[in-house]
């Protein structure tokens, strides 16, 4: 049986009978072994980008002194145990003053990789190229920090934008950690953070991690590289979705033109399989050299998918590298195997109804073609039910898999009844059309399954597409709408009082024009009569707003851009507190209300509040916002400084200039430039979309298989078609008018159909994320019908373009 | 008698497997205007392949075909398909009838597709003159095969052409649905020409004039 099998396969594979259901698989494998292999070897690029900028695979933070046996335990697993002390404290250089993060490391903390200390001295500090600049400091010169006098021996920057901005508003300074006590800055009272940083084998130090975790203290803050930040976490999990979803997309599409070409590869097995059975050839048999062939098909196709996946890969990597510069290609085992089983899979859930059906059959049903048993037909179902399922739990992360099969299925029920719905509506009007418009309805009455399934394919995908290019767009222009042409770049704090008019007189000689904002830094510690403390809150988020401070504005009117969205009453307003207005999300996370009282540690001093407004802020606007806003009261031993933001428009070194010369006029003035920043994300967003957007290039060759596949399946009848027209004395542009016209029909009825979601999705997206009004947007009908239409009459002309020359008499010889 | 098709000295030659393998060995013959022709013969003699030539589906290899006086050789493929819509009806034996389509709507393509006027009218008055009246709005799978080659009849009348070619067009029918086709074919002369290739030698012997195909070349039978 089996050489009978290999044979028959052989044969068939010679004269290309299978090409598309090929074509199909090999689609679908390379399409899961390519996204996969991109998906995990930027993930674990990004891993190691972090471990390498942490400089370990573990941190432990905490704000108590942390025991040493944990230092102790880990080097006994021969973990590298890295140590830093870190407290913020002021400088001095002659007379000036300023605020550094003072970072005390051992030599194996990550830190001491770029810290250049001369053995056996005492006294060397290394600080960063924004305090030399800042207070022009270079190597050699000395300063005064707590009771000692440090050389400084080395200068270090850093190239991060987001970490240059940081350090402005306390550089770094660094010192061998054996330094710290001779300071006298580590007594009690004093705000220190300690941190250990772990680096050795991967199972030892999940270990160590396992251990750390199950003792944890309130103090403490586990980071792992692997998890170094929930919102870079979040957003990354994000983009694995994406992309999970680019490829279980793939699949599926590429599984409705599995499903229409094996309809048609196996209608032709009818005949033979009628025959066999009639001379007596047993089901098993059958089952063995039919189903034979088909598993032959299902692993060379996803072998060689697999392979193709794989060479994509690595001629991406070139690609990949500009993109993270850092890129290391992971082992390609994982997404091979994930490859061929999924596409496999795929193929045996699309085809072995069809198959089932064939096989269970009695002869004289097959020569009849009469119905089937259903209890037959629903067991091949459940099957291929349970191998979607597989499908789908092999690509999915465990915690989404069900949320996202959920809205696939009703995904794909809406689309269903859309599909439906546009076939219907044709159907309805060839009646009053006429000539080859009335011919083209006719042939795609012909096959409404397939129809439908090249609506549902086609349009699902310029769906996808349209949406993410739009959903991109939308994202862009609504930030870059929220920003004016004059939003500031520049913002100033920590300005003191007695400098604010020399600054402001310095702006407006540029005509640079800046409000002066007074602000506190004050600690929330009670709510009511709820003490909080950052161990009662799960939330990173609270916990976090807890440890800190936060800044407080004092403005006797709330800013133009934030939005007042609750106030007390005049009855409710207990004049003898101070009044405060809380930004919304503050207010969710604490379950803040109007006309609560909050209590503030303002350095030192407990001040009550009362709560007058909640407002709302447009974080992305670049203005200066504030979680609490003060209206101005009694605050004479309060300790102010002013911020400010403007717009710079001047020459780069005017602008320096003028730093300087702020910087002067007010030496503990920091100035934070976010351009760098606003272009760094810009850019990011933009790679990050157009990658994805390629990826679902995979999705947009599988739906044109399904039109191929369908094109296939119809091919026989539009022969006969043909034939039949020019026998009746059709011209050839008439002809090539039908051809074209049927799949331009498909087109814009997929495009209708793709234009109609994602116009219902942007919608959504305006209301429900944006807070935007509905806007009718013609550009992504015409885009999504132009598309649809065009890119379906450019496989029409693909596809007939050989037929269109063909003689009658060929046309006659390719039906007999 | 003006002749509507001269064939003088045809020759086809097929390749099979790219050997030419000769069909037609010089076939000479002529049908007056009005008259009905059957073409006999064995299977695989090369009778639908002469049907073929004689309507400009295909090109002889050698020879002359003169349609109405216009000779078939050099004409493009388009110049033909407008001979045959202005002059030609054709009868396939596995009727062709477009499966989307209702019974009226096969019947009113070819008129459609020439932007000819009073395309329902003239339709439901062929469809009439078969005997299809009541079955105007059907699709073909709900006709049976006498029906469906009524109405391939109708759709071939329905340009009123000159002339019209029959590849066994009761090849796929019974006796009794057989013999009314004939008729109906029949009945069209002798205002139409008909040219009926058949295995039926009873629809031949009905027919004015009889050829046979035998060994490439045509033998008129007496």
């Amino acid at each position: 049986m089996m050489s009978l099998t290999l044979r028959w396969f052989w044969r068939s594979t010679q004269r290309r009978e299978y090409l598309w259901l090929w074509l199909a698989v090999i689609l679908s494998s390379a399409s899961v072994t390519l996204i996969s292999q991109v998906s995990q070897s930027v993930r674990a690029t990004m891993v190691a980008e972090t471990v390498n900028s942490m400089g370990a695979q573990l941190l432990l933070r905490s704000t108590q002194p942390i025991d040493r046996h944990w230092a102790e335990q880990a080097a006994k697993a021969e973990i590298t145990v890295g140590e830093l002390i870190q407290l913020n404290t002021m400088i001095a250089v002659d007379d000036a003053f300023q605020l550094v993060s003072l970072r005390a490391v051992s030599p194996a903390h990550p830190d001491s990789r770029w810290l250049t200390f001369e053995a056996g001295a005492q006294d060397q500090v290394v600080i960063d190229q924004g305090l030399a600049q800042k207070m022009n400091l270079s190597i050699g010169q000395t300063l005064a920090l707590g009771k000692q006098t440090f050389r400084i021996v080395g200068i270090h920057s850093h190239q991060d934008p987001l970490a240059m901005m940081v350090n402005q508003l306390a550089p770094p300074v660094f010192i061998p950690i054996s330094q710290i006590d001779r300071l006298g800055l580590t007594g009690e009272g004093s705000r220190i953070s300690y941190e250990h940083s772990f680096l050795g084998k991967p199972d030892a130090v999940e270990k160590l991690y396992a251990a750390l975790q199950a003792d944890k203290r309130a103090s403490w803050q586990l980071i792992r590289a692997d998890q170094s930040s929930q919102d870079l976490e979040n957003t990354l999990s994000t983009a694995w979705l994406f992309l999970d979803i680019a490829a279980l997309t793939t699949l599926l599409i590429a599984g409705l033109s599995i499903l229409i070409a094996s309809r048609f590869y196996l209608q032709r097995w009818v005949q033979t399989l009628a025959l066999l059975r009639a001379l007596g050839v047993t089901q098993a048999r059958l089952f063995g050299v039919f189903g034979g062939q088909l598993m032959l098909l299902a692993i060379m196709a996803s072998l060689i998918g697999t392979a193709i996946g794989v060479i994509g890969f690595y001629a991406l990597v070139p690609v990949l590298t500009l993109w993270l510069p850092s890129f290391t290609s992971d082992i390609p085992w994982l997404p091979m195997l994930m490859g061929m089983v999924s596409s496999s899979l795929t193929f045996w859930a699309f085809t072995l109804p069809l198959f089932w059906r064939m096989i269970q059959t009695k002869p004289q049903q097959l020569f009849r073609q009469t119905a089937h048993s259903v209890a037959q037909q629903r067991l091949a179902w459940l099957i291929s039910g349970i191998l979607l399922v597989l499908v789908m739990a092999l690509l999915l992360p465990a915690h989404l898999r069900w949320w996202v099969m959920l809205a696939l299925g009703l995904t794909a029920l809406l689309l269903w009844g859309f599909a439906l719905l546009l076939q219907r509506v044709i159907f309805r009007l060839q009646p009053i059309t006429r000539g080859w418009l009335r011919l083209v309805i006719a042939n795609l009455k012909q096959d409404p399954l397939s129809l439908k399934l090249q609506f549902v394919a086609f349009g699902l995908v310029l769906y996808l597409l349209l949406l993410l290019t739009l959903v991109h767009v939308q994202l862009i222009h609504h930030w870059q709408a929220s920003l004016s042409d004059t939003t500031p770049n520049v913002f100033i704090i920590n300005v003191q009082p007695e400098e604010v008019q020399d600054v402001q007189q310095q702006l407006q000689q540029h005509q640079l024009s800046a409000e002066m904002i007074p602000m506190l830094r004050a600690r929330l510690i009670q709510h009511n009569d709820r003490r909080l403390s950052p161990e009662d809150f799960s939330a990173g988020r609270a916990k976090r707003l807890l440890e800190r401070e936060a800044n407080m504005a004092i403005l006797s009117d709330l800013p133009a851009h934030n939005t007042l969205l609750e106030s007390i009453t005049n009855d409710q307003r207990q004049s003898q507190l101070p009044a405060v207005s809380v930004e919304r999300g503050m207010a969710e996370l604490f379950q803040i209300r109007p006309a609560d009282r909050l209590v503030f540690d303002i350095q030192g001093q407990t001040i009550t509040f009362q709560v007058t407004a909640i407002r709302d802020v447009v974080w992305q606007s670049l203005q200066p916002n504030f979680f609490f806003i003060a209206e101005p009261w009694t605050q004479e031993a309060l300790p102010l400084t002013y911020l400010s933001s403007f717009y710079d428009n001047l020459t780069p070194s005017t602008s320096q200039a003028l730093k300087a010369s702020l910087q002067q006029a007010s030496p503990s003035l920091l100035w934070l430039d976010v351009r760098a920043l606003i272009d760094q994300i810009q850019q990011l967003m933009q790679q990050a979309s157009t990658a994805i957007r390629f990826l679902y290039g995979f999705a947009l060759l599988a739906s044109i298989l399904v039109v191929m596949s369908a094109t296939l399946a119809a091919r026989e009848a539009r022969y006969r078609q043909w034939l039949v027209l020019r026998t009746l004395g059709a011209q050839q542009r008439q002809l090539i008018l039908i051809g074209l016209a049927e799949y331009a029909l498909i087109g814009l009825l997929a495009g209708t159909l793709a234009a109609l979601l994602a116009q219902l999705s942007l919608a959504l997206i305006s209301v429900y994320w944006l807070a935007l009004p509905i806007h009718w947007d013609i550009a992504l009908w015409l885009w999504s019908l132009g598309l649809g239409s065009g890119s379906l009459v450019l496989i029409a002309v693909l596809s007939q373009a050989k037929l269109w020359s063909m003689r009658p008499r060929a046309l006659m010889h390719h039906n007999e | 008698m003006t002749p509507v098709l001269e064939l003088i000295d045809v020759h086809y030659e097929a390749s099979f497997a790219g050997n030419p393998v000769p069909i037609l060995k010089g076939c000479d013959y002529f049908v007056e205007a009005g008259t009905s022709l059957a073409i006999v013969g064995r299977s695989g003699s090369g009778k639908s392949t002469l049907l073929s030539l004689m309507a400009g589906l295909d090109e002889q290899t050698t020879g002359s075909i003169r349609l109405f006086g216009q000779s078939l050789m050099g004409m493009s493929e388009d110049q033909r398909a407008a001979l045959r819509a202005q002059h030609i009806g054709f009868v396939f034996q596995n009727f062709q009838l477009i499966a989307g389509m209702t019974a009226l709507e096969n019947v009113m393509l070819p008129l459609e597709l020439f932007g000819e006027s009073d395309i329902k009218q003239r339709a439901e008055a062929v469809l009439g003159f078969v005997e299809l009246s009541h079955r105007l709005h059907h699709y073909p799978s709900s006709l049976s095969g006498g029906e469906q080659q009524r109405v391939a009849i109708a759709r071939a009348l329905v340009s009123r052409p000159a002339l019209i070619f029959a590849d066994e067009p009761t090849g796929n029918l019974d006796e009794t649905t057989a013999q009314m086709i004939q008729q109906l074919l029949l009945s069209l002369t002798p205002k139409t020409t008909l040219i009926v290739v058949t295995h039926d030698l009873d629809f031949a012997s009905q027919c004015q004039q009889r050829v046979h195909l035998v060994q490439g070349k045509l033998v008129p039978v007496t």
